[in-house]
């Protein structure tokens, strides 16, 4: 009996110790719980019982130079539900399933769960909200959100850009200009219950969203319809990958238009591309997302091309400046040099240019006087020039992804580099690159940089601020510049650019053709067609050029295919500019001329071609590209087109299908 | 000095004393008394807080309360009369009663939160498994006392086993987990205050710890599973099962040391924390009276369970010890399971607070268990003739 009494005391004695060692770490616990880690749960209460609301604020207009819309904010709904006041989950999901045109089973999840509110769907129009908002379903909200919008849908797409679904800016100036178009969101914090009802006498407050600023852009709607018209009919005629025109303001490098085929409709941004449509759904995400953004790339700033002849301009700029070379200099062309024992051929190899000034030579784009002028310069000279005209770094447009282009340093350039840099292969650029490039040089000699945004106001119209023209440089003298107007000028009367030419208008361009590379090697039957223009072209108001990449029509010389779509998109702005034509005497003279129509030669054989034309009364300029032209030759296209009407006696260009040489 | 009568062979025997004996009202162990009272009152003021009676909620619940302290008072007294080895007597009869109450809930039963454990007697609900605890505690002590001798027999041990296993089955059977950890709790504790070997305790530690796996993968219901799962780690699902504690540690945290003051809580007063007037009572007293107030609760539940034990202690027979061990582990487990479960470091299982929780049911079992030591403690001289 003692022994079951001491038994009992120890083990009492145990349970005493044990009870006193749990309570003691009840004790810890709440200390930890309400003296070490307080402040964070207070927070946490905090985060409980305030809800803080972001107020979207109204994202800024963008205009075109003279106040057209291009890209506004309407006013949308953003749908959410708060499942905690929702009675009928089933009618409340169908209802707004149907009416938002989404899937039932999925509304009726995202309700039911344990939330304090959801958001079901955004970006919903007024309408849709104003029949919902009819049939008072309990629990739902409908908050005010805007929404992109685009007039014209994919017109100017490059340079306008998107915005995300939190109306943030994704690409084009959209993106570059956020900060000042996104404006200041507001914010409301109030106080609420467990079931997110606000509580009466709370304090709450309330800060207004600040609206963004609009944007004024540097394009004009009008030369921007121009050049999308003139680029999506040689989009669809040559069958091109991709057609780019850009229009710039030499003196101030003010961009006037950027158009770009095939696009993407900015309202519909991530829309299936048509060509993929079929094979969409096997894609792996991975790879729809890089087709996306194969679409959304702007080939104007991004993508690199060799500018092939057209960067004879920049050639020719630097040998006058550097007076290497003189207009009347003489040259002989053998149809080839040699250069480090390597045989560089002119494009017209089988039929020399024979002896011709330098003037002629640039005129007839022949490839060995160019290798000369770069001899003449020799690596470093020529590299000053092209550094200096901004190649091999970004022009800082305002647009996102711009590419900086390859130039060969001197080091790097050997005898034969030298040579094929000076008639534009072995280097890579980028569109807006070489418009600026070339705007200089007929601009006396001055690179401004590219400017896209003329400046920003507020909603009552006040000038905010101002993006000033910027000069970075002067690389040539005014002499110079004028010089290269006029021999360039010449390329269009006299030589390989005549399809751009405009009656009355002074023209300058060059023509461009190279071959694509890729990884390293030139692929046979791709080639970028280009041509450069500017006009007038004694006192340059534009400049225009057109790239076309991968035409797969009858040709691919841009002297045949590009050089129409820059005289056309000349003419149109021209026109539009109210440039007054200043005709020479033959022009007037010929204006003179009683109208005959224009006969339908395409498809004929050269021969043939010119007896009906001259039975026609008319006479008529061949462009045979980089080709070499027989009297059998296939007449592809002509200017003007058959049935319209010019003076007798007046000029038809006949495009004749080229052979290729090589 | 004994009087009343006892017929051998009945089933009803009872033992009066004379309850205005001066010897008897002197050994009433008042610290017993007044911390019951105290917690008794905290919990009517936070039943108050909870249920926003200060600020136009319903009085209904600490009228329930305050009714339910009164019934307990009377009840209690009423118990004082009796000497409480009549119990010992009945340990038969009361057993009985236990399974049948315990029975009852199956025929009458209304389920509540998943568990069918109470019965619909109209205006109020009653929790039979409330007052069986009581009737447990009575018959398995006075079993206990029988066999103390003997105890570590195999056969006995064998026998008291399967005396405890019927109720407890019974409550497993009504879905009401937390119960039966307190019946198993309660059983195991009084077994160990009878002075059985340590070896049968090792090898019931070792046979529990052999078989929770296979209590996890065969025993264990999905919401059970759930339930641990989420206790180890409440954020596994914030809005769900995780929601009641992580709310209720940012209610007591927030109560930081001197608390939000009484009637003040936020989050109580904005309906943040679940179940705030019952299980997660401590919540509200956590955030209302900070660190002070909740050490304060949980200083005078030591207080209460240190008389507790003495009382066991002090008791003149085994059977009067058990009875205050049974009744000492049952308010330990639900005061270590019920605050611990507010603070984080229990699961979360439907155990009210002793005392302060709103409950009719709960109140008045908790008030006739400390009855029941108050009886022991004051009978606890051996009476000279």
């Amino acid at each position: 009996m003692a022994n079951v009494k001491i038994t009992v005391r120890k083990r009492l004695l145990v349970l005493l110790i044990i009870f006193t060692i749990a309570f003691l770490g009840l004790t810890g616990r709440l200390a930890f719980i309400q003296i070490v880690n307080s402040g964070e749960y207070q927070e946490k209460a905090m985060e409980q019982w305030t809800k803080d609301v972001k107020i979207p604020s109204k994202r800024g207009i963008i205009f075109d130079r003279n106040g057209k819309k291009l890209a506004i904010s309407a006013t949308a709904y953003e749908v959410i539900v708060n499942p905690a006041e929702v009675k009928d989950k089933e009618a409340v999901a169908s209802a707004l399933a149907s009416a938002l045109d989404m899937d039932k089973t999925a509304i009726l999840e995202k309700i039911s769960k344990k939330q304090a509110s959801v958001t079901i769907k955004k970006k919903v129009d007024g309408e849709i909200v104003k029949v919902l908002r009819e049939k008072e379903l309990k629990g739902v909200v409908y908050t005010e959100d805007s929404k992109r919008f685009y007039p014209q849908r994919n017109f100017a797409s490059y340079v306008l850009g998107f915005t995300s679904i939190d109306n943030l800016g994704q690409d084009g100036v959209e993106k570059t200009f956020d900060k000042y178009l996104n404006g200041f969101p507001g914010r409301s914090i109030r106080m609420t219950d467990a079931r997110n009802q606000e509580l009466p006498d709370s304090d709450s407050k309330y800060y207004e969203p600040q609206d963004g600023l609009n944007l004024v852009l540097t394009i004009d709607e009008v030369i921007q319809h121009f050049a999308e018209k003139a680029v999506e009919n040689t989009y669809i005629e040559q069958k091109a990958k991709r057609v780019t025109a850009i229009v710039m303001q030499p003196k101030t490098g003010d961009i006037l238009a950027l158009a770009v085929k095939g696009d993407y409709d900015n309202n519909d941004p991530r829309k299936t591309p048509d060509s993929l449509l079929e094979i969409w759904n096997t894609l792996t995400p991975e790879q729809q997302y890089q087709e996306m953004y194969k679409m959304w790339r702007n080939p104007a700033v991004s993508d690199t091309y060799e500018p092939g002849s057209t960067f004879k301009i920049i050639t020719t700029a630097a040998g006058l400046e550097e007076k290497v070379v003189s207009k009347e200099d003489r040259f002989y062309d053998a149809g080839y040099v040699i250069v480090a024992g390597k045989k560089l051929k002119c494009w017209r190899y089988n039929n020399p240019h024979g002896a011709q000034s330098f003037v002629e030579g640039v005129q007839n784009s022949c490839n060995p006087v160019f290798i000369e002028v770069g001899q003449r310069l020799g690596e470093d000279k020529f590299y000053k020039y092209i550094k200096g005209f901004g190649f091999g770094e970004p022009t800082n447009v305002q647009l996102p992804g711009e590419a900086a282009g390859l130039v060969m340093t001197p080091a790097k350039m050997g005898p034969v580099e030298l040579a094929t840099v000076s008639f534009g292969q072995g280097i890579a650029v980028t569109p807006i690159q070489l418009i600026t490039a070339v705007s200089a040089a007929v601009n006396d000699g001055y690179l401004m940089e590219p400017r896209i945004a003329k400046k920003l106001v507020d909603n009552e119209g006040t000038t905010v601020h101002e993006f000033q023209p910027k000069t970075v440089r002067q690389v040539i003298s005014k002499e110079t510049s004028a010089e290269l107007r006029e021999i360039l000028e010449s390329v269009v009367s006299e030589g390989t650019g005549k399809s751009a030419y405009v009656p009355g208008y002074k023209i300058g361009g060059k023509t461009g053709t190279a071959q694509k590379a890729e990884n390293g090697r030139y692929v046979s039957g791709k080639y970028v067609a280009s041509f450069v223009g500017f006009a007038p072209a004694n006192d340059p108001q534009i400049a225009v050029l057109v790239v076309i990449d991968e035409p797969g029509g009858y040709s691919h010389f841009g002297g045949q295919i590009a050089s129409p779509v820059v005289k056309s998109i000349i003419s149109d702005t021209l026109r539009y500019l109210d440039v007054k034509p200043q005709y020479t005497q033959a022009e007037l003279e010929l204006m003179q001329k009683p109208l005959v129509t224009v006969p339908e030669v395409r498809n004929m054989a050269y021969k043939d071609a010119i007896k009906l034309l001259t039975q026609s009364k008319l006479n008529h300029q061949l462009e045979s590209g980089e080709g070499e032209t027989s009297l059998n030759s296939l007449i592809v296209d002509q200017i003007p087109k058959p049935g319209a009407s010019i003076n007798q006696d007046g000029d038809v260009i006949l495009i004749v299908k080229p052979t290729d040489l090589e | 000095m004994y009087k009343g009568y006892h017929t051998k062979g009945d089933l009803i025997k009872m033992r009066y004393d004379n309850i205005v004996d001066r010897k008897l009202l002197r050994n009433i162990d008042i610290g017993i008394v007044v911390t019951a009272i105290i917690l008794i009152i905290i919990g009517i003021v936070g039943i108050a807080s909870a249920t926003q009676v200060t600020s136009g909620g319903t009085p209904k619940y600490i009228t329930i309360q305050g009714v339910a302290f009164v019934l307990g008072i009377i009840a209690v007294l009423l118990l004082l009369l009796i000497d409480y080895n009549s119990f010992g007597d009945m340990q038969t009869a009361i057993y009985i009663i236990n399974v049948l109450l315990l029975l009852s809930v199956f025929v009458l039963g209304k389920e509540v939160k998943g568990a069918k454990s109470w019965i619909d007697l109209g205006p109020i609900n009653f929790q039979p498994s409330e007052l069986v605890k009581i009737g447990f505690i009575l018959a398995f002590a006075k079993h206990l006392e029988t066999r103390k001798d003997k105890l570590n027999s195999i056969k006995n041990v064998a026998i008291s086993v399967l005396y405890i296993i019927v109720p407890i089955a019974l409550i497993q059977l009504q879905n009401d987990t937390g119960t039966m950890l307190v019946f198993m709790f309660i059983s195991a504790m009084m077994f160990f205050a009878a002075g059985i070997n340590y070896k049968y305790i090792i090898g019931a530690v070792g046979a529990f710890i052999l078989s929770a796996p296979l209590l996890w993968f065969f025993a264990l219901q999905e919401y059970q599973k759930k339930r641990i799962l989420v206790f180890l780690n409440p954020e596994l699902d914030p809005r769900g099962s995780g929601y009641h504690v992580i709310q209720s540690k940012t209610a007591i945290g927030s109560g930081q040391f001197f608390g939000e003051g009484l009637f003040n809580g936020t989050l109580n007063n904005n309906g943040f924390i679940p179940e705030r007037h019952t299980d997660f009572i401590f919540s509200v007293l956590g955030e209302e009276l900070g660190f002070v107030g909740a050490v304060f609760v949980v200083i005078l539940f030591t207080i209460l369970l240190l008389r507790c034990v003495y009382v066991a202690k002090a008791a003149k027979d085994t059977y009067g010890m058990l009875i205050c061990v049974g009744v000492t582990a049952m308010y330990l487990f639900h005061v270590l399971e019920n605050i611990g479960m507010t603070i984080g470091i229990m699961p979360v299982t439907g155990i009210p607070l002793p005392f302060v929780s709103y409950g009719g049911s709960s109140l008045l079992t908790n008030m006739l268990a400390l009855g029941l030591i108050i009886n022991v403690g004051m009978r606890r001289q051996v009476i000279r003739f």
